[in-house]
């Protein structure tokens, strides 16, 4: 199956997360960076917040400036007014809008796609952005991209070539079924390519791992991990604070550093 | 397109005002590519890989869009006006801002003899020397006359100062674009107030070249168009389409009001 889903074009450690809503995503790309950043390998990581409704600057506690989304606005409006002869001036206004849109913070940096109001299809122009983000990454030991629940938006708007496609789930039937749709759509490699992928059990139960487990292999893909329910997150969520803030102690930590090490990311274990 | 000769007067006359005020120094070059490009302290050409400098390997930062920036080009047939391998440099150099995020102006003059209006975003272009300098990251938005670079921590120990950017800039220019003859360079670091000083020079080249760049018609008094652009022939002109479509439409309306005024 593995052999099935490589691809011919592929460079760097770029990371993508899928899977139902609500099953993890955006605090598993948190827990991530937080154990990336304190590993103290001095990595280049950038994440992605692929999903529009933004929860990953919250669940990181950064404030978003500007997002792609009105970078994509600026490069419709700037179009139309454009003559050819100027294109190039907007190809060079590109990278320093995706630069404004990059939020550069303590030991990882930023961008948010967030919403268009543009609306329209437009495809040229995701095009064009996506061209700029798979540039700037170029510059980035590892990227993390959080994505909604399909694959669509990654690769629409992001990225059509990753390294390792995660899929998250939780101990439902229908999270499962989700990681079992996804593992499809990479494998007919329409819609993305990766190279490996990887699924991650999230809010199981000591006494539910077994069974989940179980479950899980009958989608036929690695299992990375599973995380442990964390009071601590669901703590942070509740009254708003972000869960890049959750102590070094907490259950979530520990698996998470696990399923870093299987990524094989950190140089140490390169 | 005119030559921007009456703007290469109103920027010497803004530079001895600002020059008066602040610290500034004159640096004279060699004028011959060659001689530019010699014993420089980074690597200037096509490099493999993109200048990507993050906040934490960035030495000094100019032009961050929350400071203010501007940058345009000049330029002119009258080599009297170019002082030819002069950098100018108002406000501090890279090594006396290690850490800071200061403003940033830059702007080129050019001349040679042969330079036309047909030229301008040729030269314009050559203006963002993006991944041509090592250590050296610049991000432009030409529209809006900004530019923001970072020169990072490694190219500011092996030596990148103002006079290199300036000598490499120079060189880039007489290397790749024969038509130069002349090339003086201008940096402003001194403050917010002295680069947004530049920024009426700035919209009156934008301005200029805007109008150059698209055929702009004149609705004259008698309802007719004429055209303003600076094609002495049409079959020259890259809107020749446009006209003549709107040629159409001129003449399928003269029909339609001649037909109109015969029934009555």
């Amino acid at each position: 199956m593995q052999e099935s889903l490589k691809s011919n074009n592929l460079n760097g450690r770029l990371i993508a997360m899928c899977g139902k809503g609500g099953v993890g995503k955006t605090a598993l790309t948190a827990l991530m960076i937080k154990i990336l950043v304190s590993s103290g390998n001095h990595l280049k990581l950038l994440a992605i917040d692929a999903d529009p409704a933004m929860g990953l600057p919250i669940a990181l506690g950064v404030d978003i400036k500007k997002t792609m989304g009105a970078v994509r606005d600026e490069i419709i409006r700037t179009a139309r007014t454009t003559k050819d002869e100027r294109k190039i001036e907007l190809a060079d206004m590109l990278d320093y809008m995706v630069f404004e849109a990059l939020t550069e913070l303590d030991g990882y940096s930023l961008i948010a796609m967030g919403r268009s109001e543009a609306g329209g299809c437009y495809c040229p122009v995701n095009d064009l952005l996506r061209s700029a983000i798979e540039e700037l990454s170029k510059g980035f030991d590892i990227v993390i991209i959080d994505g909604e629940a399909g694959l669509e938006q990654i690769h629409r708007n992001v990225m059509r070539n990753i390294d390792t496609l995660i899929a998250i789930t939780d101990k439902s039937a229908r999270g499962l079924q989700v990681v079992d749709t996804i593992k499809k759509m990479a494998m007919s490699g329409k819609v993305i390519r990766c190279s490996r992928m990887g699924m991650v059990i999230n809010r199981i139960r000591a006494e539910e791992k077994e069974q989940a487990i179980k479950s899980a292999r009958e989608i036929d893909i690695e299992i990375l991990g599973c995380i442990p329910e964390d009071d601590n997150i669901a703590q942070n969520d509740f009254i708003g604070k972000p869960i890049l803030d959750i102590e070094d102690t907490s259950p979530s930590i520990a698996a998470v550093k696990d399923i870093v090490v299987k990524l094989d990311v950190l140089p140490s274990s390169a | 397109m005119e030559p921007f000769d009456v703007h290469i007067e109103k920027l010497s006359r803004y530079l001895n005002d600002v020059k008066r005020k602040r610290q500034f120094r004159e640096i004279r070059c060699p004028t011959g590519s060659a001689e530019l490009l010699e014993d420089l302290p980074v690597f200037v050409g096509n490099l493999e890989k993109a200048n990507l400098i993050l906040k934490e390997d960035t030495a000094v930062e100019l032009g961050n869009p929350s400071v203010a920036s501007c940058a345009f080009l000049l330029w002119t047939p009258n080599l009297s006006l170019v002082r030819d391998g002069v950098i100018n440099l108002i406000g501090p150099d890279i090594q006396e801002a290690i850490g800071e995020s200061l403003p940033f102006a830059q702007v080129l003059v050019v001349g040679g003899a042969e330079i036309k209006a047909q030229h301008h975003l040729l030269l314009e272009q050559h203006h963002v020397i993006s991944n041509k300098i090592e250590g050296y990251m610049v991000r432009a938005a030409p529209q809006r006359q900004r530019m923001w670079t970072r020169v990072s921590k490694e190219a500011v120990e092996k030596g990148l100062t103002f006079e290199v950017l300036g000598r490499a800039l120079m060189a880039i220019y007489k290397s790749e674009l024969p038509v130069i003859e002349a090339t003086e360079v201008i940096f402003i670091t001194s403050s917010k107030e002295d680069v947004k000083g530049l920024e009426s020079i700035a919209a009156d080249v934008h301005r200029i070249k805007d109008k150059a760049l698209s055929s702009k018609f004149i609705v004259k008094d008698d309802g007719s168009y004429e055209c303003t652009s600076e094609y002495a022939d049409c079959t020259e002109c890259p809107e020749q389409d446009i006209c003549d479509e709107i040629r159409d439409i001129i003449r399928l309306r003269r029909k339609r009001r001649v037909a109109s005024n015969s029934s009555k």
